[in-house]
């Protein structure tokens, strides 16, 4: 651009003096030496790569290969369409200028006169590329950018219809003048940015190609049709307006294809999820054959599948004479989960099986398929296996044939054995019959030591579903290896397990660790009833860690039952809150950090440790603005566009923040965006709008702000820095805090070093670093 | 397939939907040592050679090949040859990356499994057994305090970079201990459900087989049994008087669910100490 004025300027200045002769040889010796200066280069061998071979193809292939790639996808074919009306819109400009000029300008001053025009519109361009193409792009949607040209052009054309004068001229080729390279070109750039890499450089030469060149094919045989048929100046004007406007037109409806553009290359490849798709035919008739396998697994695998699926009535009876033992009892347990008949003489034939497995599996089906109390006692009297005793002894309590008290100690005979099957078959028992007075029982066994004796008092926890089933249930979710199958548990359980996961989750009281995964579990086991409630929750609850999985739940919620409606309002003070608390932490982030480097003794390890807390919450509240961004809107998939920011990958970022800023409205717009955009720390809150207002502390008034922070970890840390700097003017804030029940270990300590109590020596320092390869 | 055996089956289908069978000859070249690691295979029958940095091993299915390197971070392939015309399943490594980052019970169930293939390759031990002589440590008169107990797990190279707010969670949730000499940690058998950092003292670690390590300040011990989701394998006993700090094995794991960058630095950093350990080809 400053070439471009100085060029017309030294056409402007020279033209009267030496005449347009001298400029045209000027300007080719300019082109000469442009062209040499690439040989005065050093010169490098050429790499031939796969991108060389491709510009080497046949210009006619690639032409049909580019406009091939027009055709990809409304987005595609709309921003090549832009390209395309754009080439014809500015030809045409160009020539209804220079036809007008050459109209109304006397020849001898043609050269002159287009020397200032052009150092004019140079002039122009340059101070809106510098001066308003960055407000703009910041406050405008790419294709608004673009529309911007067309609208100029559009207008001063239909002034020059109207006219017909030498101002609207001017004024149409300085729209162009001003606005080609610095909005058009560079929205036309941003416009690219949702492709992928190679669909931008594929989208490009479709633009050079199918637009440009193609558009200025277009206008040029448009002008020369024109000047055989002699039609008046007027019509190329008209026709210069007409592709004006479906310029203007297809800018201003390419926004909504943009973000469709944008959430698709952001989305595709990142979402989990499948479909879970009902097993089709083929897919069961390989279940099916797999029950043949000879392979022991594949048959487990196979029924498992087909259990899930809820296809046990497919499966045949005759898989009870399996010669594995393993399998049958897999299939007893199927069978009966899904309460299939089967015959009597089959489950005879099971209950006179070698296997004592076999046999503790069989007694309750049998009992309660065909009831027969005799058959029962004389089993009993006759087995000595603890396992299959104690599948007669439960089979006989609820068939009402023995009492409970009778049955209690005989059953807790059996238990005492060593072997584990006698448990379990206790349980497999009870979980069958479901008999509500051993809920004790198998309580207890919940807390056996053996991890197969919990997991199956898990299951039969469920069958009883009692509500002190349901509250073992809810009490053992807090152990990891336990919790998926627990929170399945409580799901069959139904409405007691719901309340026992109230219970807890209002019992604050309760240790952090059980509270943990009730929010989750609560969306599984009711997500109607659980939303209102963890909503209401996420206000008063004063576990972070709680709070956070809350929103997570909320998540879940919102996307596996879309019809649930959430109190919008609620949500929406917990998304402003959140904002304010993310900038609130950059604000006193920044204090900090300046302070340190006003006086370098300030910076401690408590410093730096308060500074990288308070970028770390900051990340975390972010998280958190993302995960209620998702629950506010299921539609946009917030949860999946933060992990595309998180990801590191620059476009894929670049891709989810301009995304994030099309979705949302302002203020939260910017102030979301201002969060996640790459930028300056003080840019950040420049952009917070009404959601912070900058901070005017001292370094001081900053760490008595934040020994009164809410966290407590914030707290502990500020003690300790405080401490650190011998700061003795806040240890009436500390006392204070001791006072008011917010004391800690950190707080003590500080209290005790500023008042000479204690060493300033932090015991962490003689505590042995540990190193990677001491973890085992 | 054990590797798979505990997901749930929203993830199974997950894995399943991006899996591709394939029936492939004996000879077949599947993966060149020192390519970028583009997809990962499961040997479900068959057999095949792989070798890397010049040790070759035979496997037999179910087996997987690069999901460890995918774990570490390394995304160099091993070499793979089939031995057998063989059944596979073979996953394209950048999906499977992803479902580490995004899907908290497949990252989970990798971490189970290299922390059990960790503790075999160390006799079921917290130590190799030829590790370095244990230290006591300096004996501190009075616990730590919170911010000090950040700053300690911060001096961790594990944990030096990772989030403060999950940092403090977990620091905010230990215990401390001051025990006698010959106080039982555990016992072979005992539920793995806390870790012990020893702060100071000696703890004498004991597998069934009677092997013996050693082990002392600054070590982690009964991570890998938690992490593994299995009981403990060795006996732990106090040798001298010790300051332990312990934490409970789920709180850790919650903690990890939310921070998933600091649960995907510990999957990172066992499945370097596997390779580096040369079993290259667990799990």
């Amino acid at each position: 651009m400053i070439g471009g004025i100085i060029g017309s300027s030294g056409v402007a200045l020279f033209v009267d003096a030496f005449g347009p002769r001298v400029v045209v040889f000027a300007s080719a010796a300019g082109f000469l030496l442009t062209a040499m200066l690439p040989r005065m280069l050093p010169s490098r061998h050429a790499v031939r790569g796969p991108r060389a071979e491709r510009d080497r193809a046949p210009l006619l292939s690639r032409f049909r290969a580019n406009v091939n790639y027009s055709k990809r996808g409304p987005y595609v074919w709309r921003l090549v369409g832009i390209a395309l009306s754009a080439s014809v819109t500015v030809t045409l400009t160009d020539f209804v200028f220079k036809s007008t000029m050459a109209r109304t300008v006397p020849p001898e001053q043609l050269t002159a006169a287009f020397g200032r025009i052009y150092v004019v519109l140079n002039v122009l361009s340059l101070a809106a590329q510098l001066l308003a193409v960055g407000v703009l792009l910041r406050r405008l949607a790419p294709s608004t950018i673009v529309a911007m040209l067309p609208l100029a052009l559009s207008l001063s054309g239909a002034l020059l219809i109207g006219t017909g004068g030498l101002f609207a001229a001017v004024l149409m080729k300085g729209s162009d003048g001003s606005m080609r390279q610095s909005l058009y070109k560079t929205g036309l750039e941003l416009l690219c940015i949702p492709l992928s890499e190679e669909g931008r450089r594929r989208v490009k030469a479709a633009l050079d190609v199918v637009g440009q060149r193609g558009g200025q094919i277009v206008a040029s045989t448009f002008i020369l049709v024109l000047s055989i048929t002699s039609v008046g100046p007027e019509v190329t004007t008209m026709a210069l307006v007409a592709a004006a406007v479906v310029w203007l037109i297809l800018s201003l409806r390419l926004h909504r294809y943009y973000v469709d553009q944008f959430r698709f290359s952001v989305l595709t490849g990142r979402e989990g999820g499948p479909e879970l798709n009902q097993l089709d035919a083929a897919s069961l008739e390989t279940l099916i054959a797999t029950l043949d396998s000879d392979s022991k697994d594949e048959v487990l695998a196979a029924l498992a599948m087909l259990e899930r699926e809820q296809k046990m009535h497919l499966v045949p009876a005759l898989i009870l004479f399996h010669p594995n033992d393993a399998v049958v009892v897999a299939a007893v347990r199927a069978f009966a989960r899904q309460k299939r008949k089967l015959s009597k003489h089959v489950l005879d034939h099971l209950i006179e099986h070698h296997s004592v497995q076999v046999r503790a599996e069989a007694y309750p089906v049998r009992a309660a398929m065909y009831p027969d109390p005799d058959l029962l006692s004389r089993a009993l009297t006759r087995e000595t296996e603890p396992a299959a005793r104690a599948a007669i002894l439960c089979s006989l309590v609820a068939s009402g044939a023995m009492s409970h008290e009778e049955g209690r100690p005989l059953i807790a005979a059996v238990l005492a054995d060593t072997e584990i099957t006698a448990e379990l078959a206790t349980l497999e028992s009870l979980q069958w019959h479901r008999v509500p007075e051993y809920d004790d029982i198998v309580i207890g066994l919940a807390s056996a030591t053996e991890r197969p004796v919990r997991r199956a008092a898990i299951e039969t926890l469920a069958a009883i579903a009692t509500p002190e089933a349901a509250r073992a249930l809810a009490s053992l979710l807090q152990e990891e290896p336990l919790e998926a199958a627990a929170r399945a548990a409580l799901a069959r359980v139904g409405e007691p397990g719901f309340e026992a996961l109230t219970d807890v989750l209002r019992d604050t009281s309760l240790a952090s660790a059980q509270r943990w995964p009730v929010p989750r579990a609560m969306a599984t086991v009711d997500p109607v009833k659980a939303a209102p409630i963890l909503l209401h929750n996420l206000t008063r609850e004063p576990d972070g860690m709680v709070r956070y999985r809350t929103i997570v739940a909320l998540g879940m919620i919102v996307e596996r039952a879309p019809q649930i409606r959430l109190d919008k309002t609620k949500l929406e003070r917990e998304l402003r809150e959140n904002v304010s608390r993310a900038y609130r932490y950059i604000d006193r982030r920044v204090i900090l950090e300046a302070g340190a480097r006003e006086e370098a003794s300030r910076k401690t390890d408590g410093h730096d440790l308060l500074v990288d807390l308070l970028r770390d919450k900051e990340q975390s509240t972010i998280g958190r603005v993302f995960r209620l961004l998702a629950v506010l809107f299921p539609q946009h998939q917030f949860g999946v566009i933060y992990r595309a920011i998180e990801s590191g990958e620059r476009l894929h970022r670049a891709g989810a923040v301009e995304l994030t800023s099309n979705l949302l409205t302002s203020p939260l717009r910017e102030a979301v965006v201002g969060l996640v955009d790459e930028m300056e720390d003080e840019a950040r809150l420049a952009v917070a709008g009404p959601f912070h207002e900058k901070l005017d502390s001292d370094y001081g008034t900053l760490l008595r702000a934040l020994l009164a922070s809410k966290s407590a970890i914030v707290r502990d840390v500020t003690a300790f820095h405080v401490a650190e700097l011998g700061a003795s003017d806040l240890v009436v804030d500390l006392d204070r805090l001791t006072g008011d029940g917010k004391g800690s270990p950190d707080i003590e300590r500080a209290i005790g070093v500023l008042r000479g109590a204690v060493s300033g020596r932090a015991r962490y320092l003689s505590s042995p670093p540990a190193v990677v390869n001491r973890v085992g | 397939m054990p590797q798979l055996s505990e997901l749930e089956y929203d993830d199974l289908a997950l894995m399943a939907e991006h899996a591709h069978l394939v029936h492939a000859r004996a000879g077949t070249v599947l993966l060149d040592e020192g390519s970028s690691l583009e997809r990962i295979f499961m040997l479900v029958e068959g057999e095949a050679e792989v070798s890397k940095k010049g040790a070759t091993s035979k496997i037999t299915g179910p087996r997987l090949v690069g999901m460890l390197e995918l774990s570490a971070g390394v995304e160099v392939a091993p070499r793979m040859v089939l031995t057998q015309n063989s059944l596979l399943l073979e996953f394209p490594a950048e999906i499977v990356a992803a479902m580490l980052y995004e899907s908290p019970a497949i990252a989970r169930s990798i971490v189970r499994l290299t922390a059990r293939n960790l503790m075999q390759t160390r006799s079921n031990l917290p130590a190799p057994l030829d590790g370095p002589e244990p230290v006591e440590g300096t004996w501190g008169e009075r616990p730590l305090t919170t911010v000090e107990r950040v700053l300690v797990l911060r001096r961790a190279p594990l944990w030096t970079r990772a989030n403060l707010d999950a940092l403090a969670e977990l620091a905010k949730h230990i215990e401390e201990q001051r025990v006698p000499a010959g106080t039982v940690l555990w016992e072979i058998g005992d539920e793995a459900n806390r870790t012990v950092r020893v702060e100071y003292g000696i703890v004498s670690c004991t597998n069934a087989e009677g092997e013996s390590v050693r082990v002392g300040a600054g070590f982690q011990l009964g991570a890998l049994d938690s992490l593994a989701g299995q009981t403990r394998s060795y006996r732990a006993v106090t040798e001298t008087k010790a300051i332990l700090y312990s934490i409970a094995a789920a709180t850790q794991m919650a903690v990890l669910e939310v921070h998933a960058n600091l649960a995907a630095r510990l999957r990172v950093q066992l499945s370097r100490e596997l390779l580096q350990a040369g079993e290259a080809q667990r799990p």
